[in-house]
């Protein structure tokens, strides 16, 4: 008698095995991809990627972004691979060295470092996608940033390449003034920027406590902590 | 002591191929498809299963008996003597023997579980494949599960050239 074959399995059962592949190790789904074609298109389905993440939780760590050194500068930028899977090209080079500022729900947040420009970019390393975000209307001194996806209810496990929001936090460098400001790929601009001044109870209280610590200067300059 | 039976309502299974399986309702309820079809009150007298044979069937049935909750072990086993950890290390114990079966029988179990929703059976037969697949090679999967491969040998070339870390 033939062995049984596979191919007999239907779709729904085969996901239901390959389903429980590790995904500690992306060569596991990858190497399975490549056994025949019917597992490459199961393995591709959008239903599919669902189940999987479902199945396993929380995504594992591909691997790590250098940010920054207290010492000798800044690092080379690379993405550090967690797994057998090759780094990820990052987006700076040596004309144009880019700091890491945030990883969120599947994007990183870079600094594109010029000069005194702030000019941002948002870099999805599993698809390669890089978006560009403008210069926030901040005259900044010290600043800080997030990235998040803006898709509401979004569960956040293949949310590539949907909108996205970008917070921008900074001391003002001529206003004793915290300011910060939105921006959202949606509409392709950053939201009119707020102030954190004495209006705000809790940061007028923090901002006296501050400066009754200060014997030797007389201004204080609220601080925003840099990433 | 009361009989363990007494007051358990049954329900009948029957394959496609002809034969009949009493079973106590409880049991039949491990599957999530016939508990739908049992509180949809559509199940009077007899569910036909249809795709799965007598053999595969009661394999399903013996695999249901055991991880019904409440029964424990068949006959005279007091089950809350035994600590719950010593429970699920008999289970596991059993499900391994359980799923000591040739491919096409588990293949079989597979779509039987998948079919009949029953969660448990559906992990230990999907998992057990997994876990004799996920290490080999990839020629070692399609014999093992007598898969044709339908790339053309310069794709999977190709493809095996630009990721060879998949493949080392």
């Amino acid at each position: 008698m033939a062995p049984p074959r596979m191919n007999l399995v239907d779709d729904d059962v085969l996901a239901e095995i390959l389903l429980r592949l590790p995904p500690d190790e992306p060569e596991h789904l990858f190497r399975a991809a490549l056994v025949c074609k019917p597992w490459l298109r199961v393995i591709c389905l959008p239903a599919f990627r669902t189940q999987y993440r479902a199945f396993h939780g929380a995504p594992p760590l591909l691997g790590l972004l250098y940010r920054n050194q207290v010492c000798d500068g800044d690092p080379t930028p690379r993405f550090a691979s967690t797994t057998s899977m090759p780094d990820f090209p990052h987006p700076a080079s040596d004309r144009c060295p880019a700091r890491p500022l945030d990883c969120r729900h599947g994007r990183v947040l870079l600094h594109m470092s010029h000069d005194s420009d702030v000019d941002l970019l948002v870099w999805d390393p599993v698809t390669g996608d890089r978006r560009v975000v403008p210069e926030p209307d901040i005259d900044w001194m010290v600043y800080t940033a997030a990235v998040l996806c803006a898709t509401a209810g979004c569960d956040h496990l293949d949310c590539h390449g949907g909108p996205f929001r970008v917070v921008f936090l900074a001391t003002d460098d001529r206003e004793e003034v915290v300011q910060a400001t939105v921006y959202s790929s949606a509409t392709a601009a950053w939201s009119p920027p707020v102030s954190l001044d004495d209006s705000c109870e809790c940061y007028a209280r923090h901002k006296r406590d501050a400066t009754a610590e200060m014997m030797f200067f007389s201004s204080y300059i609220p601080y925003v902590q840099p990433r | 002591m009361a009989t363990r039976e007494a007051g358990k309502k049954m329900i009948m299974l029957k394959s496609p191929d002809g034969m009949e399986f009493e079973v106590e309702e409880a049991v039949a309820m491990e599957s999530q498809t016939i508990r739908k079809m049992i509180e949809d009150d559509c199940a009077d007298t007899a569910i036909l299963i249809p795709n799965i044979n007598s053999k595969i069937l009661s394999r399903v049935i013996e695999y249901c008996n055991k991880h019904v909750p409440t029964t424990g072990a068949t006959g005279a086993a007091a089950s809350d003597t035994v600590a719950p950890a010593a429970l699920a290390e008999d289970l596991k114990i059993w499900d391994a023997e359980f799923i000591k079966v040739n491919r096409a029988t588990r293949f079989n179990l597979i779509q039987a579980a998948s079919y009949l929703n029953i969660k448990g059976l559906l992990d230990l037969t999907s998992q057990t494949t997994i876990d004799t697949i996920s290490d080999n090679s990839l020629e070692e999967i399609r014999s093992f599960l007598s898969t044709k491969n339908d790339y053309l040998p310069e794709e999977e070339q190709t493809i095996r050239r630009e990721n060879q870390w998949a493949f080392q």
